[in-house]
C-alpha cells in the first residue's frame, strides 16, 4: 500500500514516522514544496538571530528518511484526481498515484484586503521562502520597518530585528500586546516591559492602504484613523488560515479549513487531513494552528490510516511561547475576559515581568486554568488538578508542586500563596 | 525521485569585520584554525620544549617569588594563564547568563575551585616547603596519586600531611565521589568542581555548539572513554604488582606503559587535543572522549544516581537549541520532543540545554520518582 502525504511540516512528518513504526512494509511518500526535509518552523527566527544554523533546523539527521524508508519528493502539487487517486504536479512530472492519501498541507499567511498589499517590501514570516525574502529585504537595513499584528509572529519579527538593531514599531489592533488572548493586565505588563526595550507600540491601529513609491515600494500605510505613517519595510503578522487554495473546487468538502470527522477522515474515502489545514466536523470551533495540536494530530490520523480507529479528543489546552526573554505558558482555559461565573486570583511582581493568574469558577471553586509570565509551570501537575477538577484551594495550597523554573530560582509561587492567604484570611 | 534541493539564500551569513572575525572563530574558520594552532603549539612548548618560553616564563618571576619564594617554571606559567582565563571568561560567562542562578552558583564554584584549590593552595604548599598536592584532582583523573612511588612519597613526609592527603584523596576517590554522584550526578564535579570542566564553560563557551551530534561520534565516545578508564585502571595495578614484586614483574614494561599513559592521555589528549582543538572539536572533546574521572562518573550517573533532565511533557517545539548547545554532543532534542527524560552517562549536568530552550522545557533534577 502506497501512502501519500502531503506536507511535511510537523503533522505530516509525525504521521510519516508513526506509520513506520507502525508498518514496517508500507510505502510512503512524504511532499513538500517548502523544502526538502521536516525542519522546525518555530526555529525560523533563531537562524536570523544567529543562534542557530539552517542546518540544524533538520529535526532528523540527513539520513533518517533514507534510513526509515520514507521516500521525500520536493515538488509543488497542482491538482489532485480524488477518483483516480493521482496527484499531479508541473506536466514535465509524472503523476502519483496513492492509495491512501493524508493531506497536511498546513497554513498560510492571511493578507490585510486593502490597496496596496502587493506592494514590494511587504513580508509574512511564515515560511523558509519568507526568511530567505526577509533575510535579502534587511541586509541592507529598512528605516522604518513596520510590523502588523500584535500576536505571537509578530513579536518574533520585532526581536529577529531588534536583534540585528533595526529599529521597528508594532502596530496592534488591540488596546495592548496580544489583548485578544492575555487577559489586560498581563498584556499591559508585557507591552509595557518591551516597550522600556525599546520597541513602539502602537495600540487600536489597524491599515486600511499600504501607499508606495514609482517603483512599486511600499513608502507608508494608511490607518483607519486615517494616520499615514512611513515605513519602508512592513511584515504583515496577522495570523493564518488553512493552506487549501488549491483544493476549491474539488470533490473535497472544504469550509474554512478541511472538513474532517474525529477519526481524520474528509468526505472523500482513503482522504485523510490533519493540522493546520483542518476543521473538525459539526463544531464551531476555529482551527487550530498550533504546533502541538498538529503533532498529536499526526500522530493519531497516522493510526486511523493504518486502520486502527483512534478518535480526536483535544487535549487539555496548554500553550507556551516567548516574547523577547519572557516566557508564557498557559494551561486549561483562561480567557482574555473572565466569563461571569469566573474568578481570578492574580499577582505580579512590583517591577519585574512575573505573574500568575489562576482562574476558577466562583460556585464550586473549581480550578480551571492559569496564565504564567517569566514562570515555568510543570505541566503535568497542571493538567492533573484540571483533569482531577481540583478546587482553586487545593491547586494553591499544593502550588509548589507545579514549580519548574531551574534550581536555586526564587519561589514565585509562595507569593502567590500570600495573595490568597490575604483575600481568604 | 527526490529532487536537488534548492535553497539558495543563506541565512544569517556574517556582513560587517567583526562579525565575519567571530563567525570565522566559531565556525571552523580561518581564525579558528590559527587558534588552534597556537593553542597545540603553547602546550606542546609548556610539555617538552619549555626553553622556548624561557622569556615567557621570566615575566611570571614576580608573581612566583611572591606567592612560591622561588622563580617561575612552564608549570607556573601554565597555571597562571590557565587560572587568568578561567577568571576572565569566567566574568563574561556570568555576565551572559546572569539571569539564571544555577549557572551563576555553578560558575562562582568554579571559578572558586580554581583559583584557590587548584592554584593559590598548590603555591602556598609549595611555600611551606610541602608535597604537591590539588584536591581537586584525583584517581583516576590523576593517575599519579595512588601509584606506589608516589604513596610512597606521600607516607614519608615529615608531621604526617602526606598520610592526610592520602586519605582525602581515596575518600574522594571511593566514597565521596559514589555519593555526590548518586545525589546530584556528575555534574557536582564536571561543572561545580573540575578545572577542565572550569576552562571548558569558560574560555570554551563559545566553542560549545561544535561537539560532534551524530550517532557514529557517541559510538566513538563509549569505546575511548571507556578504554581510557580501564588503562589507568590497568596502568595502576601493574605499577603496584611491580613494585610489591620487587620490580620483577614483566621488567621495566610497567614503567614504559606509566610514561606511554603519560604521553598519549594525558598530554597529547588532555592537553594538546583537549584544549588546542577548542576552536575545532568545541571545548568538551577531552571530557567526554577522554577523561577517565568521567567514564567513572558516567557509569554511576547512568545507573546509581537521581539525576536527570526532566522534559516538561509535550511542550517541545523541537527548535533544537538544546541539541546545538550542547557541549557533550547530545542530541537532546531527540529526546524532548519525544517527552522523554534524558539520562546519559555524558551529560555534565551544566545546564545550558535548559537554559537556552524558548520554552522551558527542560528542567535538571535530581528527583528519583516521576514529579
Amino acid at each position: 500500500m502506497h501512502v501519500a502525504i502531503i506536507g511535511n511540516g510537523v503533522s505530516g512528518s509525525t504521521a510519516a514516522i508513526y506509520l513506520r513504526k507502525t508498518n514496517p512494509s508500507l510505502q510512503i511518500t512524504l511532499i513538500s514544496d517548502e523544502s526538502p526535509y521536516f525542519f522546525a518552523r518555530t526555529a525560523l527566527m533563531y537562524v536570523y538571530m544567529r543562534q542557530l544554523s539552517q542546518q540544524s533546523l533538520q529535526v532528523y539527521p540527513p539520513d533518517f528518511w533514507d534510513k526509515q524508508a520514507i521516500s521525500r519528493l520536493h515538488d509543488s502539487v497542482r491538482t489532485i484526481d480524488f477518483s483516480a487517486k493521482k496527484i499531479f504536479f508541473q506536466p514535465t512530472q509524472a503523476p502519483l498515484f496513492y492509495d491512501k492519501l493524508l493531506l497536511a498541507t498546513g497554513a498560510t499567511p492571511r493578507k490585510i484586503n486593502c490597496d496596496g498589499n502587493n506592494l514590494n517590501n511587504i513580508f509574512h514570516f511564515y515560511s523558509l521562502q519568507d526568511l530567505e525574502k526577509i533575510e535579502k529585504s534587511t541586509q541592507t537595513p529598512p528605516q522604518n520597518a513596520i510590523i502588523i499584528g500584535g500576536g505571537l509572529i509578530g513579536i518574533e519579527v520585532a526581536e529577529m530585528l531588534y536583534q540585528r538593531n533595526i529599529p521597528v514599531t508594532v502596530l496592534v489592533r488591540e488596546e495592548a500586546f496580544w489583548a485578544n488572548v492575555l487577559p489586560p493586565q498581563t498584556a499591559l505588563l508585557v507591552q509595557k516591559y518591551l516597550q522600556q526595550k525599546g520597541i513602539p507600540f502602537k495600540n487600536q491601529t489597524e491599515v486600511s492602504a499600504f501607499l508606495g513609491d514609482k517603483e512599486g515600494k511600499i513608502r507608508a500605510l494608511i490607518t483607519q484613523k486615517g494616520e499615514e505613517i512611513s515605513c519602508d519595510w512592513a511584515c504583515v503578522c496577522i495570523g493564518v488560515r488553512p493552506n487549501i487554495d488549491f483544493l476549491r473546487n474539488t470533490p473535497l468538502h472544504c469550509d474554512k479549513g478541511i472538513v474532517v470527522n474525529d477519526f481524520f477522515q474528509t468526505n472523500i474515502p482513503d482522504v485523510y487531513a490533519a493540522g493546520d489545514c483542518v476543521q473538525f466536523f459539526g463544531t464551531n470551533k476555529k482551527t487550530e494552528s498550533l504546533w502541538y495540536s498538529a503533532k498529536l494530530q499526526g500522530e493519531l490520523a497516522a493510526d486511523n490510516i493504518a486502520a486502527k480507529a483512534r478518535k480526536y479528543a483535544p487535549p487539555i489546552w496548554f500553550n507556551s511561547a516567548k516574547f523577547f526573554d519572557i516566557s508564557y505558558q498557559t494551561y486549561g482555559s483562561v480567557n482574555a475576559k473572565l466569563a461571569p461565573n469566573e474568578k481570578e486570583i492574580y499577582w505580579q511582581h512590583a517591577h519585574k515581568p512575573l505573574s500568575i493568574q489562576l482562574v476558577y469558577q466562583e460556585n464550586n471553586r473549581q480550578f480551571l486554568g492559569v496564565n504564567l509570565i517569566g514562570i515555568r509551570g510543570r505541566q503535568a501537575v497542571y493538567e492533573q488538578f484540571l483533569r482531577e477538577k481540583q478546587t482553586i484551594d487545593y491547586v494553591l495550597k499544593n502550588l509548589l508542586l507545579a514549580h519548574y523554573d531551574s534550581e536555586f530560582s526564587p519561589q514565585w509561587e509562595r507569593e502567590m500563596q500570600s495573595v490568597y492567604m490575604q483575600q481568604n484570611p | 525521485m527526490t529532487k536537488p534541493e534548492n535553497n539558495t539564500v543563506n541565512i544569517a551569513l556574517p556582513q560587517s569585520f567583526s562579525q565575519k572575525f567571530v563567525h570565522s572563530l566559531q565556525h571552523r574558520g580561518i581564525v579558528a584554525w590559527l587558534l588552534a594552532v597556537v593553542l597545540s603549539a603553547f602546550y606542546t612548548c609548556i610539555y617538552w620544549f619549555p626553553h622556548y618560553l624561557q622569556g615567557f616564563i621570566a615575566w611570571f618571576n614576580p608573581l612566583s617569588e611572591y606567592l612560591r619564594h622561588r622563580p617561575a617554571d612552564n608549570w607556573f606559567l601554565y597555571g597562571s594563564l590557565y587560572t587568568l582565563a578561567v577568571l576572565v571568561f569566567g566574568v563574561r560567562f556570568l555576565i551572559k547568563y546572569r539571569h539564571s542562578r544555577y549557572q551563576i552558583f555553578r560558575t562562582l564554584s568554579l571559578l572558586f575551585f580554581q583559583l584557590i584549590f587548584a592554584y593559590l593552595l598548590p603555591a602556598f604548599m609549595a611555600l611551606m616547603a610541602q608535597p604537591e598536592f590539588y584536591f581537586t584532582y584525583f584517581f583516576p583523573l590523576d593517575s599519579y596519586v595512588l601509584r606506589p612511588e608516589n604513596v610512597a612519597n606521600l607516607l614519608h613526609t615529615p608531621h604526617g600531611t602526606g598520610i592526610f592527603f592520602l586519605a582525602i584523596s581515596v575518600f574522594l576517590s571511593f566514597i565521596a565521589t559514589p555519593v555526590l554522584t548518586y545525589f546530584f550526578g556528575k555534574r557536582w564535579y564536571c561543572s561545580w568542581v573540575c578545572g577542565c570542566g572550569a576552562l571548558a564553560e569558560t574560555a570554551g563557551d563559545s566553542f560549545r555548539h561544535l561537539s560532534d551530534k551524530s550517532l557514529r561520534a557517541w559510538k566513538i565516545e563509549r569505546w575511548t572513554v571507556y578504554s581510557v578508564l580501564v588503562l589507568v585502571i590497568l596502568l595502576t595495578l601493574i605499577l603496584w604488582i611491580n613494585s610489591l614484586s620487587g620490580g620483577s614483574f614483566l621488567g621495566d614494561f610497567s614503567s614504559q606503559f606509566a610514561r606511554a599513559y603519560g604521553f598519549f592521555i594525558t598530554a597529547m589528549f588532555s592537553g594538546v587535543v583537549g584544549v588546542g582543538f577548542y576552536p575545532l572539536l568545541g571545548s568538551r572533546v577531552w571530557c567526554r572522549f577522554g577523561c577517565p574521572m568521567a567514564a567513572y562518573l558516567g557509569i554511576l550517573q547512568k545507573y546509581f544516581s537521581r539525576f536527570k533532565i526532566s522534559t516538561n511533557a509535550a511542550q517541545c517545539i523541537s527548535c533544537g537549541l538544546c541539541s546545538h548547545n550542547c557541549e557533550m554532543g547530545i542530541d537532546v532534542r531527540a529526546y524532548a520532543q519525544q517527552q522523554q527524560d534524558i539520562v546519559r552517562a555524558s551529560c555534565v549536568g551544566c545546564g545550558i540545554c535548559a537554559e537556552v530552550c524558548p520554552r522551558g522545557v527542560l528542567r535538571l533534577e535530581n528527583i528519583s520518582s516521576s514529579k
